[in-house]
């Protein structure tokens, strides 16, 4: 801790911080552009000048770039001196010269940096009579707006896109007062997280083109602490509702998940929600008069609670909705009949790794951890497909090598550009070990492109070699490198995921986890899970409860009545396979959002409430339990699951029920505040406007906001916009009412948010010791996957972000990034199969058959072959090739 | 091999068209700076420059042995060791680099030579302004030569020596003369200037220990090393030491370049080298030392060019290459002319320079051009503290206003007369 004076007054404030940090982190308004809590400093905008005194006999100070200057003990400085403030008015004059003035017309009027800046550093009156500079601007793709005449060239952005994220197809052109920030040419951004441009940049020139669709401003948004439900990592969110339309997501900092940046599925996949082919109603099929029929919620209910009542009943969960809704569906039906919709492979292995965790045999890190470690390993998953979020904490972790060495010259991490001058191509050791080149190549060390089978007995010799059961010797080159690096690292990390369907390859790398982290306790492990709540919905099932398991007995014994909770079985299973099994079955109840493929073969649809209407929980991938708050009142007859399967037990108390039925969910209910009678917190801004007159044209009554016992929002501008022991509804703030405003609702800069909860952990940091017994070398370098009869292939998943979660799928901006469906493989393996100069090929398994186009990727090995994640999960892994004509 | 002391030692060997051969370099004498050199100790070597009291003869003038010592030495520093010779002269109205690379490249190499052995430096770069083709082509023969002869590579002359030498030509921005800016373009990154520190000495190229320095300051290595720091002192006619190439530009009756000791004052140079002023027109002010320099009046024609005499008269020595500004020249189209280029030049990092820049150009041309009005005066004093030192990310923008703060201060009579007469009286004249 240091003492500095501020405009007279004592403050004791971080030494490992900036000026700049430390005024914000006091709630000081110090205006700045450039500076961003995640990527440091660098000094180019200039804007947050302050007097610097040499002593306390110095009255003259020298003006100081506070974000460039460390906070050292006794320093005296003055923000609002008036050769600043002079400065800082002088500033926003040169930075406006170019500047369009089109507030009233651009989308971040109203949350703008730039003008929340204007205002503070009192700038009112233009001198300059010049002609302004203008550009072209560029469309870069489905998802951000470009209007480069509105910029301020503080290289927010091409410092987040090149140097944070690792994008390569943006950039910063020309020079002078003519520099451009955009493209080569027009373009997809084909980074993955480039949403979090429009946030980064200070004012309009990135804007959000889904929200673009149905733009309101941000005081007409009505808001709420939420979650991210596209993959299993649980990122916070702020999705923004107006008038029953979702608007858009934006970034909620949690400090151990996803901090200030999202992915572009998170962002922009949310239109779902406002999908013309959102279920509104129950429906039911008659099946004599060959109709489907609108019924009330009474009767579907009725018939609901008829049909669980029949003498059969069969039960699908899902990993992508809420605890409680599993649950619910689970009391009805009984643990007997209630059956996750996984298979029994990715079941099993979430449930091992659960256990692990649990018994302290394998930490659970968070991103946060992630980013903190020294050396990674990523085994067998394209992270940058399946939890984005990951590669992008992985790219983060490299880094730490090149702070570590700066350190060393005393530079401090936030000094951006200066360490990256320092560290140059240094980098921590990130080697992946996959089965395909993947997008995160560029920031490891190496990457090895292997079968399963070989990454088995990769992960195997590695962790042989790291118990020293066999000799260096006779190991690989590539894992003698692997374990020299994890051996010398202080604060290694396994990455991996469940989905890679080999168990064989999650069984070893748990065992490599398990080993490193008896010789190193600060080692970590992430295992990244298919769906955002695949940890949860296995919490509430058995193992051999699952969708295999599931559809054999149906197949056996078809129920009289299959009860489907928002999962649609035709993304894993193939038509050939489904269709005469549910032509079986008597009853089908499917509840969800959408008509799926699976919804349209119901006898009875209820519509359910999507992530933002609903309150939920949710268990990501480390076993965090989040709470999601609902953002707007379910319009039209959709309801959450929970209350389609029991109307009368309303929210608290089934939270209640959960902790009493689930030990380790006992805390659940402390996720969730009711309504109190005092205060409660608004959803809506105060300056919401035209609130009765939306409704105008069917109703001139003043709407009554519609109640929230549940939690402590309103759906409404009244009431508090903080309270001290829940988090807020939307962040803004006097003299800060862009998303900038985060620094003032954090505890500290690069701290939490205050008042809200970091997620219940179901795994605390192991309690156990970790355990010394070194077991099971039986399969010690050998291949442990069964090998590939003659004539056939093996197919992997060629994961996409765009294209492999669900919902998103459903959204038209994701639509227009879904990559075209292809087979990939390596052209001495198209050979092999002889498919030569083949441009399509019939891919036959027992399962059923399709054609893919053919694309070449001599970075697939030999034996498999990468085919879109659904159409694996529908064909089986493993199938025969031919030529399509 | 003449051991005759000499008085003129950046262009003792400047005599011819073509510049000497390496045996015709070393028969004059050429290379035995070098020689003398490797006998000695680096540290040796060091405390020689020091003494000297050699000062960067790039414009700022810092001390060259007290660079020099930053650079970590030991078996623990880091390495490769980088050394750079900055030849990227785009200052306005300097072209005294170019003369001494068209003419004298060996006299660079050798100077580089005993940098290199000095802070240990294995690999060195020449980064040559775009525009000089003939310095390159000059050079690159230079350095063919060294190679074949053993005074480049590995081991050279048989010594611990190992020093690659390459040559880079710019893709031509003003800012790559900035040193932190010239070490990102070697690197394939945009020539923006770096924060420092750390300072280039501890991590500069590829993050690795770097000295840059000025092409005519590695001319003056070779004759310290071989004379001996007092003799370098006393080339020097006031404080500094050493010789310097001075040039004058402008309208004067013999245009040229010369080197001259340190100290000899701006009236010898103007009078006596460049012939005064042509026949009639009379000196109305200068610029001492390229375009980022503040004015001098005639009555600072006593000055001697020294780096502290200069600075104590409100100027900068600079690159020591004088521009004058004659009576019948539009003081206010000169500086408009100075501030425009500053202005295309800012590499667009930083708000002051990049935004400022350009709008004192706007306002100064539509002065010029008879558009000014009386509140445009207060404008440009606003921008020339806006730009200030310490206000913006490196010195090309308190540099850009030099020429004009010192305009503002001198001739402020001719900007109010433009915005009066909405003209400029001195298109009227001509």
């Amino acid at each position: 801790m240091a003492t500095i004076i501020i405009d007279g007054a004592k403050h004791e404030v971080e030494t490992d911080q900036n000026l700049l940090q430390a005024c914000q982190t006091l709630g000081l308004d110090v205006p700045y552009f450039c500076w961003h809590p995640a990527m440091g400093s660098v000094g180019s905008c200039r804007q947050c000048a302050v007097t610097l005194f040499k002593d306390a006999e110095d009255k003259q100070g020298r003006l100081t770039m506070s974000c460039m200057t460390p906070v050292t003990d006794g320093q005296i400085l003055a923000l609002n001196n008036p050769d600043i403030i002079k400065f800082r008015d002088m500033q926003i004059e040169a930075l406006m010269i170019n500047h369009p003035h089109d507030c009233p017309v651009c989308e971040e009027g109203g949350e703008c940096h730039l003008q929340d800046m204007t205002l503070m550093s009192g700038h009112v009156k233009r001198r300059f009579r010049g002609p302004k500079q203008t550009h072209v601007n560029q469309y870069l793709g489905p998802f951000i707006g470009h209007e480069m005449n509105r910029c301020i060239a503080c290289y927010r952005c091409v410092r987040y896109y090149r140097d944070y994220s690792g994008g390569t197809d943006f950039d910063v052109f020309a020079s002078r007062n003519n520099v451009y920030f955009g493209r080569a040419e027009d373009g997809d951004l084909e980074n993955e997280f480039s949403g979090n441009l429009v946030e980064v940049c200070p004012t309009g020139v990135f804007t959000d083109k889904t929200y673009s669709q149905h733009y309101v401003r941000k005081w007409d948004l009505q808001s709420a602490p939420s979650i991210c439900t596209q993959c299993s990592l649980g990122c916070n969110t702020f999705p923004a509702e107006r008038n029953g339309i979702l608007r858009r997501i934006t970034n909620r900092y949690h400090p151990d998940i996803n901090g200030y940046f999202l992915c572009d599925r998170g962002r922009f996949g949310y239109d779902f929600v406002n999908h013309s082919e959102r279920l509104t109603q129950p429906w039911q099929r008659n099946t004599e008069q060959r109709s489907t029929d609108k019924i009330t919620t009474q009767q579907a209910q009725q018939r609901l609670r008829e049909l669980a009542k029949s003498s059969s009943v069969l039960a699908v969960g899902s990993a992508r909705t809420s605890l409680e809704n599993n649950f619910a569906l689970r009391q009805l039906v009984g643990k007997d009949n209630f059956y996750a919709d996984c298979s029994q492979q990715v079941l099993r292995q979430i449930q091992v790794l659960s256990q692990c965790h649990q018994y302290g045999l394998l930490p659970s890190s968070s991103l946060q951890t992630l980013e903190s470690s020294d050396t990674a390993l990523l085994i067998g998953e394209d992270i940058t497909q399946t939890a984005p979020r990951i590669a992008l904490s992985l790219r983060q972790m490299t880094g730490n090598a090149g702070k570590q060495k700066a350190a060393e010259m005393g530079i401090a991490a936030w000094q951006d550009a200066e360490v990256r001058n320092i560290c140059q191509q240094l980098k921590s050791p990130l080697h992946i070990i996959s089965s395909h080149a993947t997008r995160l190549d560029d920031a490891a060390v190496n990457t090895l492109c292997l079968s399963p089978a070989q990454q088995v007995t990769l992960i195997n010799e590695i962790d042989a070699l790291l118990n020293n059961s066999i000799d260096a010797g006779v190991a690989s080159r590539q894992a003698r490198n692997i374990v020299k690096d994890l051996q010398t690292a202080k604060q290694p990390i396994l990455v991996t995921g469940v989905h890679t369907d080999s168990e064989a390859l999650l069984r070893a790398t748990i065992q490599l986890g398990q080993t490193l982290y008896r010789l190193n306790s600060r080692t970590g492990f992430i295992c990244a899970l298919p769906q955002a709540n695949s940890m949860g919905l296995a919490l509430l099932t058995a193992t051999e409860h699952n969708l295999d398991t599931a559809l054999k007995k149906i197949e056996k014994s078809p129920p009289k009545t299959l009860i489907l909770l928002e999962t649609d079985l035709y993304r894993y299973c193939s038509e050939q396979l489904l269709e005469p099994l549910l032509n079986n079955i008597e009853n089908i109840v499917v509840l969800d959002h959408l008509l799926t493929p699976t919804a349209q073969s119901a006898d009875l649809l209820l519509p359910t409430t999507s992530f933002a209407e609903m309150h939920g929980s949710w268990v990501n991938y480390e076993g965090r339990v989040q709470a999601a708050t609902s953002c707007f009142p379910a319009p039209d007859e959709r309801r959450p699951g929970h209350l389609w399967f029991n109307a009368e037990t309303d929210f608290h108390s089934l939270l209640i029920e959960v902790a009493d039925c689930e030990a380790q969910l006992k805390s659940l209910p402390s996720l969730f505040t009711p309504q109190s009678e005092g205060f409660h917190l608004a959803r809506q801004t105060i300056r919401a406007t035209g609130r009765a007159a939306v409704k105008a044209v069917t109703n001139v009554r003043e709407q009554q906001p519609q109640q929230d016992p549940d939690s402590p929002y309103q759906y409404s501008p009244e009431g508090a916009a903080t309270l001290p022991e829940q988090p807020p509804a939307y962040l803004w703030h006097p003299n800060w009412n862009s998303n900038e405003s985060l620094n003032r609702f954090q505890e500290e800069i690069n701290g939490p948010i205050r008042g809200s909860h970091p997620g219940i952990l179901l795994h605390e940091k192991a309690s156990v010791v970790p355990s010394t017994d070194t077991t099971q070398p039986g399969y010690l370098l050998q291949d442990s996957s069964k090998p590939i009869a003659e004539g056939k292939l093996q197919l992997l998943a060629d994961y996409n972000i765009f294209r492999d979660e669900e919902l998103s799928s459903y959204v038209s901006a994701i639509q227009q990034r879904t990559p075209q469906a292809a087979i990939k493989m390596n052209l001495q393996q198209v050979k092999q199969s002889h498919c030569e100069g083949a441009d399509k090929l019939k891919i036959k398994a027992p399962a059923g058959s399709c054609i893919l186009p053919l694309y070449i990727d001599d970075s697939v090995p030999d034996g498999v072959a990468l085919v879109p994640t659904n159409l694996l999960q529908q064909l089986g892994s493993v199938v025969q090739l031919e030529r399509a004509e | 091999m003449t051991n005759a002391q000499p008085s003129l030692p950046l262009t003792q060997y400047c005599t011819s068209e073509q510049p000497l051969t390496l045996s015709a370099y070393q028969q004059q004498g050429g290379y035995s700076g070098f020689k003398t050199a490797l006998e000695q100790t680096p540290e040796r070597v060091l405390e020689t420059i020091k003494d000297s009291r050699l000062r960067g003869r790039g414009g700022a003038g810092f001390p060259t042995g007290l660079k020099w010592s930053f650079v970590p030495q030991g078996d623990n520093a880091p390495s490769p060791k980088y050394l750079v010779a900055n030849g990227d002269e785009m200052e306005p109205g300097a072209f005294k680099d170019r003369y001494l690379l068209e003419q004298a490249p060996h006299q660079l190499i050798e100077g580089m030579l005993i940098a290199a052995h000095t802070i240990g430096a294995s690999i060195g770069y020449i980064f040559l302004r775009y525009e000089y083709h003939m310095a390159a082509k000059r050079i690159e023969n230079a350095l063919q030569e060294c190679y074949q002869a053993g005074l480049l590579g590995n081991k050279i002359q048989g010594s611990e020596l190992t020093f690659d030498l390459h040559i880079h030509t710019s893709a031509g921005r003003y800012i790559c003369g900035e040193e932190t800016a010239l070490i990102n373009a070697l690197e394939g990154k945009r020539a923006n200037p770096r924060a420092k520190p750390p300072y280039p000495q501890v991590a500069g190229l590829w993050g690795k220990p770097t000295i840059v320095n000025n092409i005519e300051t590695f001319f003056c290595l070779p004759g310290i090393v071989q004379y001996g720091a007092d003799w370098f002192q006393q080339l020097g006619r006031h404080k500094d030491s050493g010789t310097k190439l001075f040039g004058v530009s402008g309208r004067v009756k013999k245009p040229g370049l010369w080197e001259l000791p340190m100290g000899t004052t701006i009236r010898e140079i103007i009078e006596e080298h460049a012939g005064g002023m042509c026949d009639g027109y009379q000196l109305r002010g200068l610029i001492p030392g390229g375009g980022s320099t503040d004015f001098l009046l005639p009555e600072h024609l006593d000055t001697p060019m020294d780096y502290d005499e200069i600075g104590n008269v409100g100027s900068r020595m600079g690159t020591g290459t004088i521009t004058v500004l004659d009576d019948q020249f539009c003081p206010v189209d000169m500086v408009h002319n100075l501030v425009a280029f500053f202005a295309q030049e800012s590499c667009g990092w930083c708000t002051p320079c990049r935004d400022g820049l350009p709008s004192a150009t706007y306002v100064l041309e539509q002065i010029e051009t008879g558009h000014g009005k009386p509140e445009d005066m207060t404008f440009l004093e606003d921008i020339v503290d806006f730009v200030a030192p310490g206000n913006t990310f490196c010195a090309l923008a308190p540099g850009a206003a030099e020429p004009l703060q010192s305009a503002l201060k001198y001739f402020r009579d001719d900007f109010d007369q433009h915005i009066k007469d909405g003209c400029c009286p001195y298109q009227a004249v001509q």
